[in-house]
């Protein structure tokens, strides 16, 4: 990438006829008026309605699951579960396509969160079945208190990220330290539009009106968990109605979806509903971060440590990576972020917007903060004094780096820090 | 959510004559009433509520709020929490009842939430809104799992072995404060209960809540006339400034003659299993001084028998203060 060079971008785009220039939105209009569609607006002739069940338990096992009243209830068409869904194929780590819940739905009797989908009932209509879905009882085996601790285990070792000099040693020595423990809880994305999979099977071809941020992603793990060519699949999202990352990777309600439509022959809509965004379609996961600084009385630091946990499920390894820009957003000749998985009953988590750098950040600034009030100095001066001139990291020049120099007077900081 | 049957009732006794078919009108009642539905229809959804039959009572005349000849003020039962709360003489006598409602859920709820229902208001604990897990008060003999689970927003006073949730109500705990009186008419004819005797002890039987028998329809709310002189303040605490129910809140109705405390009514929010009158704490007022002092005193009196519970010991510091400032504020000192 180029260096910063904004006179020449004025010229570039006095000549272009959109860059620099105010757009009106063309969606905009189209969204608040209701004109567009998104996937649960589409309606086939001769549609289903999906409605998973969700597990009960957050820790044990499936022992039984009674269907037979659920399916006697006006309009049901069938009831799935690990005996009948048919066929799903894993997505192996080593392909591109991604997806942050590996395990197939209804794939074995393991229950390792709470909502995990153990069944899905397909009816005529989605009231009923969202009524025969609540009458499908599951009964388990070995439920267990769900374990949710922060704690590392002791097979749960912490693998070293980002490391330069020896940055234990310059804190022991350190004139002035700071070392606190910040933790960060779960968040949920849940935007207004909930996930929703409309699928179509024509006994050769899918077509999957999908909520995606990257249908073509979405496609080739729906190629490869279904078992068909790529070319047979088609993904559509016209409106997407907010992602913040919760919509990057296929969740397991579209094989579902996908599933029923393959089995029935009938177009299936499945819309997530809302208290299932909270489990069954990812979050940022919490977090817990260990910061040391180790700092001379002018304020220059000599050490920064960063030491995270987070949760992540039983099963799948996404990560949280808070010490993603810590290794270049100070100068310090001794630097350690460190790294662990807390593997716990919890749902997959996934990208939510600024995935690491978030949580990491406000750990980092946050004991950043702590150092001035414990050098009594500027926060704003104490990041300049500790400005770096190069990504430290790498040893490598920055493309561009804004630092708050420029923007002092902007914030109007002298008078805030003054105020305070 | 269960199947169910819908009718809409044109007349009052007609509304009485269908839930007086009911076997409670506690948890579980078979029939129920529906008015603006924010707290039925919630837990419909949630299979905590399962009424074979609704019946809608928005199309009766109870929408009126008028002052009788005597002073006292008669609101009818489907007055929406939105008008009660801007009604004029609400806001010029009444005050603490006008910033109750006003502190309490948003606008779209406070739209279409009813004084009646607002009174019946369902407690929020998670565990009675979570049809997977014991709950005494929903499935009478199933368990507490509060008491040794999560706890931080429930009550401290009140509490039994049995059940600790709390009554989430802002305009009940208004309502107690003014010594409000529920008019209910029901097989029988009409009766008035003060609210104190309204509300019940969880006790060994949290399921029942209120004196409510089949087919008895709250009709109407009557507030004594407004005593001269006085000055009242609803304060509420909460984990972020709206749309949040209180952790602690406090009504007080004050008044002062010649420098001392002539009239004074207190009752708490967020910490009680009803909305929770202190006549202790009155009586440490009546005819003292209205200093920081003694309000801080009172306070302690009020909180004297509190039993917190493993996450919610700070609502005993948290409600000692909150009443205080309360009081401070209606005294303006």
């Amino acid at each position: 990438m180029s260096t910063d060079t904004p006179s020449s971008d004025k010229t570039v785009a006095t000549s272009l006829p959109v860059i620099g220039r105010s757009a009106t939105r063309i969606d905009g209009p189209l969204k608040v008026s209701g004109v567009a569609r998104y996937s649960s607006d589409f309606h086939f002739p001769g549609m289903l309605y999906a409605v998973p069940v969700g597990a009960r338990i957050a820790s044990g096992t499936i022992q039984s699951i009674d269907t037979a009243a659920a399916a006697a209830m006006p309009g049901v068409q069938k009831i799935y579960t690990r005996e009948n869904i048919g066929t799903f194929y894993r997505v192996p780590k080593s392909s591109k396509a991604q997806i942050d819940e590996r395990r197939p739905p209804l794939e074995d009797d393991e229950v390792r969160y709470y909502g995990q989908y153990v069944a899905v009932v397909v009816a005529d209509t989605f009231e009923q079945a969202t009524a025969a879905a609540d009458k499908v009882v599951a009964t388990y085996a070995g439920t267990k208190v769900p374990d949710v601790r922060m704690k590392l285990s002791p097979d749960e070792k912490p693998e070293t990220d980002t490391e330069r000099g020896d940055p234990d040693k310059a804190f022991g020595k350190a004139a002035v330290t700071v070392d606190h423990v910040y933790t960060t809880p779960p968040e949920t994305h849940n935007p207004i539009e909930l996930h929703a999979s409309v699928a179509l099977w024509d006994g050769e071809r899918f077509t999957l009106y999908e909520t995606s941020q990257a249908i073509m992603n979405h496609r080739a793990v729906m190629a490869k968990m279904l078992g068909v060519p790529q070319e047979n699949l088609r993904v559509i999202t016209e409106y997407l109605g907010s992602g913040f990352g919760g919509k990057l990777w296929p969740w397991p309600h579209a094989l579902l979806a996908a599933a029923a439509a393959r089995d029935l022959h009938r177009p299936i809509k499945l819309v997530v509903t809302r208290q299932m965004m909270f489990h069954n379609v990812g979050h940022r996961t919490n977090t817990q971060q260990r910061v040391r600084l180790g700092a001379g009385k002018d304020g220059k630091l000599v050490s920064l440590q960063q030491d995270f946990i987070q949760h992540s499920s039983r099963l799948d390894d996404t990560k949280e990576d808070c010490g993603e820009a810590t290794g270049f957003l100070y100068s310090t000749p001794n630097l350690r972020v460190t790294s662990a998985f807390a593997r716990r009953d919890i749902a997959p988590n996934t990208s939510m917007r600024g995935p690491g750098a978030v949580p990491g950040l406000y750990a980092v600034e946050s004991a950043m903060d702590e150092l001035a009030i414990a050098l009594k100095m500027d926060p704003v001066e104490l990041r300049l004094i500790n400005e770096p001139e190069i990504d430290e990291s790498k040893n490598i020049p920055f493309s561009s780096r804004k630092h708050l120099a420029g923007r002092s007077e902007t914030l109007q900081w002298a008078r805030c820090a003054t105020r305070a | 959510m269960e199947p169910f049957t819908y009718s809409r009732a044109s007349q009052t006794r007609d509304a009485i004559a269908a839930a007086a078919n009911a076997s409670t009108a506690q948890q579980g009642a078979e029939v129920r009433f529906v008015a603006g539905g924010t707290t039925l229809i919630d837990l419909m959804k949630l299979n905590v509520e399962r009424p074979q039959q609704v019946v809608d009572i928005n199309h009766l005349p109870l929408s009126e709020v008028e002052t009788l000849a005597d002073g006292r003020l008669k609101i009818g039962a489907l007055v929406r929490n939105s008008d009660l709360a801007h009604h004029s003489v609400v806001q010029r006598d009444y005050a603490v009842l006008s910033e109750a409602l006003l502190a309490g859920a948003s606008t779209q709820l406070r739209n279409m939430a009813s004084t009646g229902g607002n009174l019946l208001q369902r407690t929020r604990c998670n565990y009675f809104r979570d049809a997977d897990m014991p709950c005494n008060k929903r499935e009478p003999g199933s368990g507490c799992s509060a008491i040794k689970g999560a706890n931080r927003n429930l009550a401290i006073l009140g509490t039994s072995d049995h059940c600790i949730a709390t009554n989430p109500s802002d305009m009940n705990v208004a309502l107690s404060a003014l010594e409000a009186v529920i008019v209910v008419q029901g097989t029988q004819g009409e009766r008035q209960v003060p609210i104190d005797a309204f509300f019940l002890l969880p006790g060994t039987t949290p399921e029942h809540e209120t004196v409510l028998q089949p087919g008895d329809l709250i009709t109407h709310v009557l507030l004594p006339a407004p005593v001269k002189g006085s000055r009242s303040h609803y304060l509420k605490l909460r984990d972020r400034a709206s749309y949040e129910f209180a952790l602690a809140s406090a009504a007080v109705v004050f008044a002062t003659e010649a420098g001392k405390i002539s009239h004074v009514r207190i009752a708490l929010g967020g910490v009680g299993t009803k909305p929770w009158r202190s006549p202790e704490a009155e009586k440490a007022l009546q005819g003292h001084s209205p200093t920081p002092e003694n309000f801080a005193a009172a306070a302690a009196v009020a909180l004297r028998d509190a039993q917190p519970q493993s996450e919610n010991a700070f609502k005993v510091d948290l409600a000692q203060r909150c009443l205080t400032q309360a009081l401070a504020t209606a005294a303006n000192v």
